[in-house]
């Protein structure tokens, strides 16, 4: 078992005859059941070839019905993000991963709205995407640092989930599956939803929790572990040191008028009986200690 | 990015907001023809920065001659304006816009900006406005109006009313008050603006409102839809050094002095966290991007080193996107051909493409330290600052 994806998810690409969208194809063919899981490609326009044996169609409703696939990732350049996410959702998938970055935010307000209703699970934009290891990888994160185990990881950030699952592995801790949320402020799934999977999962023993200074989704997410969650959660929340009011980096890393701090992040987590450290590097020995 | 006055108050011209007339000035002689066309008894001459609270600290000069509005131009541009807001290095002043003063009786403050929390665009509103209104609204938090709206649909005119009523205006300015909100809807849709401020809203000649100072901020993500903004973004490059990184990195200068060279936002803010709980301090905060290139690399690199507080340099990398260690150990070779790197340089890789990255490294015959964990490279950098 595992959350989202395992060996027999079966994946459309959404911008696989771009450079990126092919570049990361490939590595994911080549990683586990890749070989097997990306049977589609779409890209208007291009319908009716064929890349390295994967059929290319003009649509993701037809690549849908050919195919069989439930799942698509999208590589579309920022200017077509939103209308690829509307078209998987239209097809009604069941999960989308948007590893696009820079997708404009009142696009993707819209695209939210146009999702109200549908069940379509969206990851995404701008993240790293979505891995149960060594049986499926979809996205850009370096597949060999994974190890298949039952630690559940999420995170807005792609490198420091890369960070954490790292320190992991280096100690012999595997990973259920790494979810990657990306680090934009209107995104689809929270923290909150991944903690939830990650909590029916019967193959997930202990959640690791990566968030970042910015909105109140980590205080959301550790209300509802304080209520809840039977598993043990390890946290740490990245930008304890940054100043307040500049943008670092990710758009939804901001501090506004007090909210969103690393301080009252780590206060609210600690009191909803999540473990906490403020040590980036020490985050592997943590899940350690909680899981022996 | 954030927008100067003079900047948004184009923008947002053809959307029946009502400025004085007023125009920007990049010299003296600039300043003396634009005084000279607005025919005026008195001019007001502001600097144009990105920071607010200008008015306080030396920013805004009253004049009542043309000559005296070129000696405060004068004055102002090459000067360093040090505010609240700007930090202790202060902002180098570049331009002054010049405006007919006009006589205020009283000063509002309406802002609309993006909840992207709740997905919905907000307009806040207050009858109290002008310079300190953050500490007033904190003090008086029942004076601020809010109303949730859609992107999409402003509120009709009853919704708009019911909001203005807390506004204490008259008939005639509370039409106007409805105008301006919904003025403010379009322009944040067409402009993709993320926020936009009018602070003061201000009700001038008995019976008129005046936008006299505008705080705008435009979505990044969204430029390839404004080929206009090019030469905003041109001319504001000076402004913010980050912003000459904007297709390749993102560059923020801090008071420490261990530069930072990271992959990815996440990581970026952990290892300056990390810096700090062992009691050093970063020079600056540096996301490369996954996308990032060799040139972007070298480039950030070179920014980074730039800033002559830099004692020692932490390269962390966990190579994936289409960033792999190699490219990163590339940009590094190239900075160094450029300007010999003479600090010392801590190489922490993980991720794709790592023992290719490391190898193109000890090839290189550079000084490099390697680390294998965050944790090693912290002990090797402590080594260093102690030495």
């Amino acid at each position: 078992m595992s959350i989202l994806i395992n060996r027999h998810t079966r994946v459309i690409t959404q911008g696989m005859t771009g450079k990126t969208g092919l570049f990361h194809t490939e590595n994911c063919r080549a990683y586990a059941n890749g070989e097997a899981a990306f049977v589609a490609g779409v890209t208007p326009g291009k319908g009716g070839q064929e890349i390295d044996g994967i059929p290319v169609f003009d649509t993701v409703a037809e690549a849908k019905q050919e195919t069989g696939a439930t799942v698509s990732v999208i590589y579309v350049p920022p200017p077509f993000a939103a209308a690829a996410i509307d078209e998987a959702v239209a097809a009604e998938l069941d999960l989308v991963i948007c590893i696009t970055e820079g997708v404009p935010v009142t696009d993707m307000i819209r695209t939210r709205r146009k999702m109200e209703s549908s069940k379509t699970i969206l990851i995404g934009p701008n993240c790293p995407g979505v891995i149960t290891p060594e049986e499926i990888k979809i996205g850009i994160m370096p597949g060999y640092i994974h190890k298949k185990g039952s630690i559940g990881v999420v995170s807005r950030s792609g490198t420091l989930t890369y960070e954490v699952v790292d320190q992991l592995t280096k100690l012999g801790i595997g990973q259920s599956t790494c979810v990657g949320i990306g680090g934009d402020p209107v995104n689809g799934t929270k923290h909150l939803d991944t903690v939830k999977w990650f909590n029916e999962d019967p193959e997930t023993e202990a959640i690791v929790l990566c968030g970042e200074i910015g909105g109140t989704d980590e205080e959301d997410c550790g209300r509802w572990i304080a209520e809840n969650s039977v598993k043990p959660v390890a946290a740490f929340i990245a930008g304890a040191t940054a100043p307040p009011g500049k943008r670092m980096g990710h758009a939804g890393a901001i501090i506004a008028g007090g909210k969103g701090t690393a301080e009252e992040k780590i206060s609210v987590l600690r009191e909803c009986g999540v473990h906490v450290t403020e040590n980036p590097a020490g985050i592997g020995e943590l899940v350690k200690s909680l899981i022996n | 990015m954030f927008v100067q006055e003079y900047q948004a108050k184009r923008l947002l011209s053809r959307y029946g907001f009502s400025f004085p007339p007023g125009d920007v000035a990049f010299s003296t002689a600039e300043a003396s023809s634009v005084a000279e066309r607005i025919a005026a008894e008195a001019w007001v001459v502001k600097a144009q920065i990105l920071a607010g609270d200008r008015g306080r600290f030396g920013g805004i000069k009253m004049v009542s001659s043309v000559s005296a509005a070129v000696a405060e131009t004068q004055a102002l541009l090459g000067s360093i304006l040090v505010t609240p807001q700007t930090g202790e290095r202060g902002i180098k002043v570049d331009a002054v816009y010049i405006e007919r003063s006009v006589k205020i009786e009283r000063e509002l403050y309406l802002a609309i900006l993006l909840d992207r929390f709740q997905r919905k665009l907000v307009l806040l509103g207050s009858p109290l406005g002008g310079a300190g209104i953050e500490s007033v609204l904190a003090e008086q938090p029942d004076t601020l109006q809010r109303l949730s709206m859609s992107i999409d649909n402003a509120p009709d005119d009853d919704e708009l009313r019911r909001f203005a009523s807390g506004m204490d205006l008259n008939d005639a300015l509370l039409d106007q008050y409805v105008q301006i909100c919904r003025g403010l809807h379009q322009s944040v849709n067409e402009l993709d603006a993320l926020s936009i401020e009018l602070n003061p809203l201000a009700i001038v000649d008995g019976n008129r409102l005046a936008c006299l100072d505008v705080k705008m901020e435009i979505d990044d993500n969204a430029m390839f839809r404004h080929e206009d903004y090019a030469e905003i973004r041109a001319r504001n490059r000076f402004d913010d050094r980050k912003l000459r990184a904007q297709s390749g990195y993102n560059y923020i200068r801090l008071d420490g002095d261990i530069g930072l060279l990271v992959g990815g936002a996440g990581l970026a803010l952990a290892t300056m966290d990390l810096l700090k709980l062992h009691e050093m301090e970063p020079a600056n905060f540096l996301d490369l991007p996954p996308i990032a290139s060799r040139s972007d690399v070298a480039d950030a690199c070179q920014t980074v080193l730039e800033s002559p507080s830099v004692k020692a340099l932490f390269v962390n990398a966990v190579g994936g996107g289409l960033t792999h260690c190699d490219t990163i150990a590339e940009g590094l070779i190239t900075a160094h051909k450029k300007a010999r790197i003479t600090c010392p340089v801590v190489v922490r890789f993980a991720g794709t493409k790592r023992e290719h990255g490391l190898t193109l490294l000890r090839n290189s015959r550079m000084p490099f330290q390697f680390a294998d964990t965050m944790g090693e490279a912290i002990e090797i950098l402590l080594r260093n600052m102690r030495a």
